[in-house]
């Protein structure tokens, strides 16, 4: 997280500070809901705070970065906002929803406009970066603003692999690469196709299923004999019944995937 | 009349200027959520009143607080940065800030540290707060398997904890490496950890799939040959995992039983109703 926030914009009651420095701590620490929540509360006692107004729109376009409103949000704060350095970061965060989405003419226009604000280092450095790997996808980008060209091929040795790294943006639309293991398609074909028309009869939670592509995630070929062993010891869980929780009123028993792989990496975040 | 009327006047500037009376509907706020379970609201909203808070004393608590309840709902990561914040403000005494961290650090795997921090929290601390401290301290060492300094503590400390660890430690745990060995031999591990259904299923299922293998090789049927050998994989190879998880679950099992005997009736709880002083509690 390259942004933080002093909160200068307010000069309000002490309360309504205390919330603004809440969210912007929650934000931060990448609490997003939290830091949208709090970020709302202080625009509704002072709904001219542009820190708050930033927060509660990046907030909610790190929940759901197809959200419109939000996105529409930033460019607006990137054009009027009266702080400049505000205008670089909402500018820069713009720049990144707009090439999540995969519309670069946008996403460099928003970023030209961070690129400029040379109030705030880290986005001219971060939307420069980001401007010289978004030609290289589309070499058109920018071509009517030499001026602006010639600026980033001046600073091209700032941009160093790891800030490349840093800012490149993964488009929303790339489809995940499909796994090649039979037993995945096995289980996700009867998770999709079968559990349905059956409900779910696993008396676990999670289910069978869902226990075997998460061990597979985290573990990857381990994840058979993971679910081989959950599947000898499953009637064993249920009669011991030692952790019982309710799921759409019918009773399961708890028996994460952590519990029988702690050993394998003994820390706790 | 006069009398009453002074009564009412003073009544009315003690309200006034009793910073916690202004606060109080923030805490009682922070109260309700704590006790309808809402620890991750309940941490904001202690966030919010240190924040607010001009003084350092109340800042510390309620970021102390803040933190007890990140810890309490499984936000450890959050909860240290918070303690830290806590402790930065260098009003509270030591022994509440190791008692928290050390409990932190139980909660991220971490027994050695935990060790420290509970060891520290009990020599500068009261008696309840010590026998706490005391009764943490081995439970710690137990888990990071420091025995014979666990073993030293718990005789300084006597009467139950002594007992307690040294029926533990008479114990012994089943080796997770045997078990993995022992799993080689389908339901074998399970066995060797006391699981004796699981031993049983694991037996049956492989002994199962492995007669199909045979009977389709025998017959020359690959193809349901190749999707039987596909699930005895699966088997067999949750045969030799699960021996080596079940020695761990015993060996799991057995130190819980040890900790509930070491700390039943003991948890660290803070008393919400005197803030924003913090005044805890050791037992329950």
């Amino acid at each position: 997280m390259i942004f933080c926030f002093g909160g200068r914009d307010v000069v309000a009651a002490p309360a309504v500070s205390a919330d603004l420095a809440l969210a912007t701590e929650l934000y931060a620490e990448g609490d997003w809901a939290a830091a949208r929540r709090e970020a709302e509360r202080v625009l509704a006692a002072q709904p001219e705070s542009e820190v708050a107004q930033l927060l509660a729109a990046d907030s909610a376009l790190q929940i759901n970065p197809r959200a419109g409103a939000p996105r529409v949000e930033l460019d607006r704060l990137s054009r009027e906002a009266q702080d400049s350095a505000l205008r670089a970061r909402a500018a820069y965060r713009a720049g990144q929803a707009h090439w999540a989405l995969g519309d670069r003419a946008a996403a460099f226009a928003a970023y030209s406009r961070a690129f400029q604000q040379p109030a705030d280092q880290a986005s001219f450095l971060r939307s420069g970066c980001a401007m010289f790997l978004l030609r290289r996808e589309d070499p058109s980008l920018g071509e009517e603003n030499p001026g602006l060209l010639q600026q980033l091929a001046t600073c091209r040795n700032l941009w160093r692999f790891e800030l490349r790294d840093e800012v490149r943006v993964a488009p929303l639309s790339a489809k995940k690469k499909a796994s090649f293991r039979p037993s995945v398609w096995m289980v996700s074909f009867y998770r999709a196709q079968i559990a349905p028309a059956i409900a779910q009869r696993c008396s676990l939670e999670p289910s069978c299923s869902a226990y075997f592509l998460e061990a597979n995630r985290a573990h990857r070929w381990l994840g058979l004999p993971l679910i081989g062993d959950r599947l000898v010891r499953e009637p064993g869980v249920v009669q011991a019944a030692e952790k019982p929780v309710e799921r759409n009123g019918q009773l399961r028993f708890r028996d994460p995937l952590t519990d029988h792989t702690y050993w394998l990496s003994n820390e706790k975040h | 009349m006069k009398n009453i009327n002074f009564t009412l006047c003073t009544l009315a500037l003690l309200f006034a200027a009793t910073p916690s009376f202004s606060a109080d509907p923030d805490l009682r706020l922070v109260r309700e959520l704590v006790a309808e379970g809402d620890h991750a609201g309940g941490a904001i909203e202690f966030r919010r009143l240190a924040l607010a808070d001009p003084e350092a004393a109340a800042q510390s608590v309620y970021f102390w607080s803040a933190a007890f309840e990140s810890w309490r709902a499984g936000d450890f990561a959050r909860a240290d940065k918070l303690l830290d914040r806590a402790e930065d403000l260098q009003t509270l005494p030591s022994s509440d800030l190791a008692l928290l961290r050390g409990e932190i650090a139980l909660a991220r795997e971490r027994p050695a540290e935990a060790a420290f921090h509970f060891e520290s929290a009990a020599r500068g601390a009261a008696a309840d707060a010590r026998d706490f401290a005391q009764r943490k301290h081995v439970t710690s060492q137990l888990r990071a398997r420091e025995f014979s300094a666990a073993q030293r503590s718990a005789n300084e400390a006597g009467g139950d904890v002594e007992s307690a660890t040294r029926d533990y430690l008479a114990g012994r745990d089943k080796s997770p490496a045997l078990g993995g060995w022992l799993g080689l031999i389908p339901g074998l591990g399970y066995a060797y950890a006391g699981e004796y259904a699981n031993a049983t299923r694991s037996l049956i299922l492989n002994g199962l799939f492995i007669w199909g293998m045979v009977e389709t090789a025998e017959r020359d049927q690959w193809g349901g040959f190749a999707a039987i050998t596909f699930f005895e994989f699966t088997w067999y190879s949750g045969s030799i995992y699960g021996g080596i998880d079940a020695s761990h679950r015993y060996n799991q099992r057995r130190l819980k039983k040890t900790e509930a005997a070491l700390t039943a009736g003991y948890a660290l709880q803070p008393d919400y109703s005197a803030l924003p002083a913090l005044q805890l509690r050791y037992r329950w």
